[in-house]
């Protein structure tokens, strides 16, 4: 799976659902922290990995923990490893 | 001073299953054409039971309550104090707890309803400890019955609050859970309710606050239902997870390699998790029953230890944390040998 169709996946799902549909998303940049996303735009954004790429993300769900497109990236690519392996 | 033991326990599931994608279905996801999954991403929530229309509160504690009799082998004669400990109830008036006992043919026992949000169980039971040490009660029957699909919204005209607030609310679930308090004797040797310690915070009860049933919208049904507004009640679930348990631990004196088993509250999955690392426990002795039954308030614990015992991961002489996080907001820790 190519690295920059799952950036595009994540900037383009959050974008969708914050007010402001120009924003700029730093590949590091928090969701919540810098962006300002709230917690069902994050939930969003897992679902749409999980049914685009074919990966289980339920069980990586934490609210609690900072989320950025780097880090969101790495683990759908963890786990479509997971699942050729 | 006496001590008390959980002497039985119990639990009852309604019949009926609803999938989280059949419950999003009936809320209006696809008219609003909202991506359904939303419920079991954001809580773990994959099914639950909901109660018949012919099934109340009542029913699911008594039901509980039964099975709890029978596993102390008490009789209805036995029981000298009833608890009904529920978010949900028959009725305003009177106490839920006097149809339990009609039910359960209990009749000569001093008996009230506890509200206390999601730790009213906890709170319950710590009311059976205090009767028991008092010397007022022998035998305490503890009962939930959460039939809380009844106050579940699912017609919903505002996309906003059903994509923000409600992914959380249709994750709850129906279910009955009870405990048997009993004064300890001779044979119980080191078991019993060990520690406790609940502290309250009323600066965030304007949270997930269930507007309707009381006095200040006394005729107004449609403001009876779950909003689903929890984010501030998480955070302090957390937090106070990790000021709240060192204490009990160390009042109790068990460290961490001690717990054979841990209960806590089902909101969500990652929150489990999250309270799993801050206690430094396992998952095998942490029994997670959202995915399955999602989160059934009060009965939660009840109906977790019923789960932990049948797994057997909860065993005779287990050392137990029963933890709770509610409405309120309000915090309870317990540490009982089981």
């Amino acid at each position: 799976m190519d690295v920059l169709e799952i950036k595009k996946t994540i900037k383009e799902t959050l974008r969708g659902m914050m007010e402001d549909k120009n924003i700029e998303i730093g590949d590091d940049d928090f969701f919540y922290e810098d962006l300002g996303a709230d917690s069902i735009m994050i939930v969003q954004v897992f679902l749409t990995c999980q049914e685009k790429f074919g990966v289980t993300l339920a069980d990586e769900l934490n609210l609690m923990e900072p989320v950025s497109v780097n880090s969101m990236t790495d683990l759908v690519l963890s786990k479509l490893q997971e699942k050729a392996s | 001073m006496e001590r008390s033991i959980i002497k039985g326990m119990g639990m009852y599931l309604p019949e009926q299953t609803f999938t989280s994608e059949e419950i999003e279905e009936r809320a209006g996801y696809d008219k609003f054409k909202i991506k359904k999954g939303l419920v079991r991403m954001l809580t773990g929530c994959e099914s639950r039971h909901y109660v018949r229309d012919n099934e109340h509160s009542s029913d699911l504690a008594a039901r509980a309550g039964e099975m709890a009799l029978k596993d102390a082998g008490l009789e209805s004669s036995d029981i000298d104090a009833v608890l009904f400990c529920s978010i949900t109830q028959d009725f305003a008036e009177p106490a839920t707890v006097n149809v339990v006992m009609d039910k359960l043919n209990i009749r000569n026992a001093y008996s009230f309803d506890i509200k206390n949000a999601c730790n009213a169980f906890i709170s319950g039971v710590d009311v059976a400890d205090a009767l028991i040490k008092a010397g007022k009660a022998e035998n305490v029957l503890v009962v939930s019955g959460e039939a809380l699909s009844r106050w579940t919204k699912f017609d919903y005209d505002d996309k906003e609050e059903l994509l923000k607030r409600a992914p959380a609310a249709l994750s709850v679930g129906d279910g009955g859970g009870s405990f048997v308090v009993s004064k300890a004797t001779s044979v119980d040797k080191d078991r019993g309710i060990v520690n406790s310690r609940f502290h309250t915070m009323p600066e965030v009860w304007n949270n997930n606050v269930i507007w309707g049933g009381g006095v200040v919208y006394p005729k107004d049904a449609s403001k009876l239902y779950i909003p689903g507004t929890t984010k501030a009640l998480i955070d302090m679930h957390q937090e106070v997870s990790k000021n709240y348990i060192p204490p009990v631990m160390k009042n109790s004196g068990w460290k961490t390699e001690d717990i054979d088993c841990v209960l806590v509250s089902q909101v969500a999955k990652w929150i489990t998790k999250n309270i799993r690392n801050i206690i430094g426990v396992e998952k095998e002795i942490m029994p997670e029953i959202v995915e399955t039954m999602g989160n059934m308030g009060a009965a939660n614990i009840p109906i977790m230890a019923c789960e932990a015992r049948r797994l057997g991961i909860l065993r005779e002489g287990s050392k137990t944390l029963l933890l709770g996080g509610a409405v309120g907001a309000n915090m309870g820790v317990m540490s009982v040998v089981m």
